[in-house]
């Protein structure tokens, strides 16, 4: 090793100053990042936060304004519109999550497959999922709901399948940018399986761009399974959700619209957080 | 003596607060042909920008450039349109600075239409000019458009429409660069014809020493953002001062022999922005002095050569050997 | 063992109707020496890098890379890897041919794993590596981003020399480079093969660089070689006119640029 050694001795270099732009998360996304964070905090922890339990009504108590007791008054029922909407962040959220991470669970490896093999492989995944764009989000939870009844799970299974040719698109598009990099091309050459190659080095670049679509996702699907709470599709009355608590007309109609109002505006902040950390997220310069 | 016709004075250029170009200075005389060389980082292509005005927007810009005495970094409007239609630019990828849409003879004649000349002379002028560039049937050329030539023969064109309209000064930045060897050789040849024959002064940004030296009376020597040295070409290259500029030449891997191991600047090349306030080439340099880290040398000049470095003298009067063998033949 | 690790047999390459981009072409490599492929854009030179590697397939002819014809594509996993322990790859542009989200030491530690280096020895194979290159431990943590160009391509070397390859292609490996440090590459490479005796397949348009790493010199011009013979040879004692052109054509000390009616009736 002495010749190359002396060689070393030579041709030592000092590193390039630092030049990179390093990922910077601007006020907009921490603020952002902070409320979801609050958010999701929250639901979690609902029955150390919520004041009451949601589901204890007294009717004697109904459409009671702000107090100290009940900070956002009392429904209906007489159950407590602050704790309900504590409470209600737990399916708001989870059923997103679901339809996103199934989506994704889907989509992805349709995605790195069609962008590894290319050819006819590439030809039938991506008809495959036109077909599927074809299919209105709405319709198909409507015809799912029907054929498997009511409730969150027939509608979060329906929304990922009719998320699935987004997801997919996007996710195919990127994943056939990166593919082509050379990067991949000399870990080919080393020898590596495809297996290892999308999954440790495709996969792990287009996470950036991944998590910023599922971010959005996120966003369309809370939204979409609000309207279908609202519609009585998804989540049913008298369970705490936020697309529940925005469709108590009663309340509204009967002059009482703080928890319609502040549900929906849970709901309208949730889904602007979701987008400005999630384009913050996919904008990211690795480079 | 006469002013010169691009006078660089203390030029300082930072973007985004960060430093690119730390007090260029340099002249180029009327129909003078200056090599600008320098490796990455060394603002070569930034100084030939500031000098069109061609600077990104963050970018903000101190001291002088003056082209024939009229100061030119503060120039607004028509006054900045007349002053960059005084220059000839060239860029290394001729694609990026054509309209794809348009024609060969449709670019070529763009001013003529503009000014309102006469578009038959300007057509055959245009003609003529591209027979001088060596593309042969340059009247089938006229009508094709930009998809259709190779990167050589476009790049042919650009430089027959910069030297077309016979400007004062002709700025280029690697402008062979992206062509082959073969081609490349021809291009030069030829511009450097019509060059002479227009009288136009020629500035051209290279990294290629050989090559500067080839075409250019003078060569500029440029790192981390400054001039280090400056000296007519042939003496640069045979008997050069700055211990950047004889490294420079000694890494050059000489095509005669083969060398058992070529002299190498350890290191890589820093831009102004990685460099303190000494001299930038202080940290590779191998006959440093604590001195040169702590304060920029001052420029030392000897008949036509200008050196910024602290050893200059020593270097000039004999008593230091910069310790980079030169051309050694050890196989 | 045979003393010539890569050899291409009438190579043809013909990409659909189109033009014939490498036509009939062959050469050999020997252990431990380095044949240069010259020749300039369109040459076809690393049309024949890729058919060696693997990553194109040649319209007719034979790629024998020890002795075993890799015309024919890889089948399955093992035999790409047992082909990566023959033959490797080094390409021009080192600010792509790295993964941006992989440091330096684990880039080369997954290549080590391909090479069968157990988890436990990995870490010192690493820096042996390093170290054969010109870099130190201490780049092994980095990301590609915060290295030089040079440095990018010196872990792009390590990278290939892991898995011990028999031959090594360099396609333009060096033409990014500042000068200075192309000269550094240049010499790091000089002296793996030095110490090492892996025989490199060098693409390039550069002559001088040519002289100062090959052993052998296959000139290519539109496909086609013009002329091949020792490094000597072809670059002091030209044969072809090709040859001469490429020479008088490349800048050098008291080099000054003809116009060649060549390049122009060429339409170049």
């Amino acid at each position: 090793m002495t010749a190359v050694a002396a060689t070393v001795a030579s041709t030592t270099g000092t590193t390039v100053a630092a030049t990179a732009r390093r990922s910077r998360l601007g006020p907009a996304a921490w603020v952002a990042l902070g409320f979801l964070s609050i958010v999701v905090l929250a639901a979690v922890f609902a029955p150390w936060v919520a004041p009451h339990d949601p589901n204890a009504g007294d009717l004697l108590n109904a459409y009671a304004p702000p107090s100290g007791e009940h900070w956002l008054g009392t429904d209906g029922t007489g159950r407590d519109v602050a704790s309900r909407l504590v409470y209600g962040a737990r399916t708001s959220l989870l059923g997103p999550a679901a339809v996103v991470l199934l989506a994704l669970l889907l989509g992805v490896p349709l995605a790195l497959l069609s962008a590894w093999r290319g050819g006819t492989t590439a030809f039938v995944i991506t008809r495959v999922l036109d077909v599927l764009f074809a299919i209105p989000a709405l319709l198909l939870a409507i015809l799912a709901v029907a054929t498997f009844g009511v409730g969150l799970r027939s509608a979060a299974i329906a929304l990922a399948v009719a998320y699935l040719p987004y997801v997919g698109r996007l996710a195919l598009t990127a994943a056939e940018t990166e593919r082509r990099l050379p990067y991949v091309q000399a870990l080919e050459v080393q020898g590596h399986g495809a297996v290892r190659i999308n999954v440790r080095h495709v996969l792990r670049n287009l996470a950036p761009v991944l998590v910023g679509q599922g971010s959005v996702a996120f966003a369309y699907a809370l939204i979409d399974l609000a309207a279908l709470s609202f519609l009585g599709l998804a989540v049913q009355a008298p369970q705490a959700d936020w697309g529940v608590l925005v469709s108590d007309r009663d309340a509204i109609l009967k002059g009482h619209p703080l928890g319609v109002v502040a549900a929906g505006t849970l709901v309208v902040l949730t889904v602007l957080s979701l987008f400005v950390l999630g384009s913050r997220i996919a904008g990211e310069d690795r480079r | 003596m006469t002013a010169p016709l691009l006078e660089i004075d203390e030029l300082t250029v930072d973007i985004a607060d960060v430093p690119v170009l730390r007090g260029v200075s340099l002249t180029v005389a009327a129909s003078e042909s200056v090599g600008l060389v320098g490796e990455s980082g060394s603002g070569k292509s930034m100084t030939l920008r500031a000098v069109a005005r061609l600077l990104p927007e963050q970018a903000v810009a101190g001291g002088h450039v003056r082209v024939a005495g009229t100061e030119v970094l503060g120039l607004r409007g028509d006054a900045l349109r007349t002053h960059r239609r005084g220059l000839g630019m060239v860029f290394q990828d001729p694609r990026s600075a054509v309209n794809p849409v348009h024609s060969v003879g449709s670019f070529l004649l763009e001013r003529a239409r503009d000014s309102g000349a006469d578009l038959a002379a300007a057509r055959a002028r245009a003609v003529a000019v591209l027979r001088r560039m060596g593309i042969a049937d340059a009247e089938r050329r006229m009508a094709q458009y930009p998809f259709e030539l190779s990167g050589g023969l476009l790049q042919r064109v650009m430089i027959a429409s910069v030297l077309m309209e016979r400007p004062r000064l002709l700025l280029a930045d690697e402008p062979t660069t992206a062509l082959d060897v073969t081609t490349q050789a021809d291009v030069l040849a030829l511009t450097e014809e019509l060059r002479r024959e227009s009288g136009t002064a020629l500035l051209l940004v290279t990294h290629d020493l050989d090559l500067a030296a080839a075409v250019c009376d003078r060569i500029v020597v440029m790192y981390g953002g400054r001039v280090l040295e400056s000296a007519p070409a042939a003496r640069l290259v045979t008997d050069p001062v700055h211990p950047y500029t004889r490294g420079l030449l000694a890494s050059r891997p000489p095509l005669t022999h083969r060398l058992d191991e070529i002299p190498v600047v350890p290191g890589t090349p820093l831009s102004a922005a990685d460099t303190g306030d000494g001299c930038p080439f202080a940290s590779r340099c191998p006959v440093a002095l604590p001195v040169c880290s702590q304060s920029l040398p001052e420029t030392t000049t000897q008949g036509a050569t200008q050196v910024r470095c602290h050893r200059a003298a020593d270097v000039l009067d004999g008593s230091l050997d910069v310790e980079l063998p030169l051309r050694q033949e050890v196989r | 063992m045979s003393d010539v690790v890569l050899t291409v047999e009438h190579l043809v390459k013909r990409f659909g109707d189109g033009p014939v981009v490498v036509d009939d072409v062959s050469f050999e490599v020997r252990r431990g020496q380095t044949t240069a492929l010259v020749g300039e854009s369109g040459a076809g030179k690393s049309t024949i890098g890729a058919i060696a590697t693997g990553l194109q397939v040649a319209t007719s002819g034979r790629v024998l890379v020890c002795g075993e014809d890799r015309t024919r594509m890889a089948r399955g996993a093992r035999e790409r890897r047992r082909r990566g322990t023959q033959l490797q790859l080094v390409p021009q542009d080192p600010y792509t041919t790295l993964d941006p989200s992989q440091r330096i030491g684990d880039a080369l530690a997954e290549a080590s794993s391909l090479a069968g280096v157990p988890r436990g020895s990995r870490t010192p194979r690493v820096e042996e590596l390093l170290a054969m290159v010109g870099l130190t431990p201490a780049h092994a943590v980095l990301l590609p981003r915060s290295l030089s160009g040079g440095q990018r391509q010196r872990v792009a070397i390590a990278r290939a020399l892991a898995l011990s390859p028999d031959v090594l292609v360099l396609d333009e490996a060096v033409s990014a480079l500042d000068v200075s440090v192309q000269a550094q590459v240049l010499n790091v490479l000089n002296a793996v093969q030095r110490e090492l005796g892996t025989a490199y397949l060098f693409i390039t348009h550069d002559l001088a660089v040519v002289r100062q790493i090959a052993d052998d010199v296959v000139v290519l011009r539109h496909g086609r070689v013009a002329e091949a013979g020792g490094v000597d040879q072809v670059l002091t004692r030209p044969r072809a006119d090709y040859t001469r052109l490429l020479l008088d054509s490349t800048p050098r000390p008291g080099w000054h640029p003809t116009g060649s009616t060549a390049a122009s009736v060429s339409g170049a």
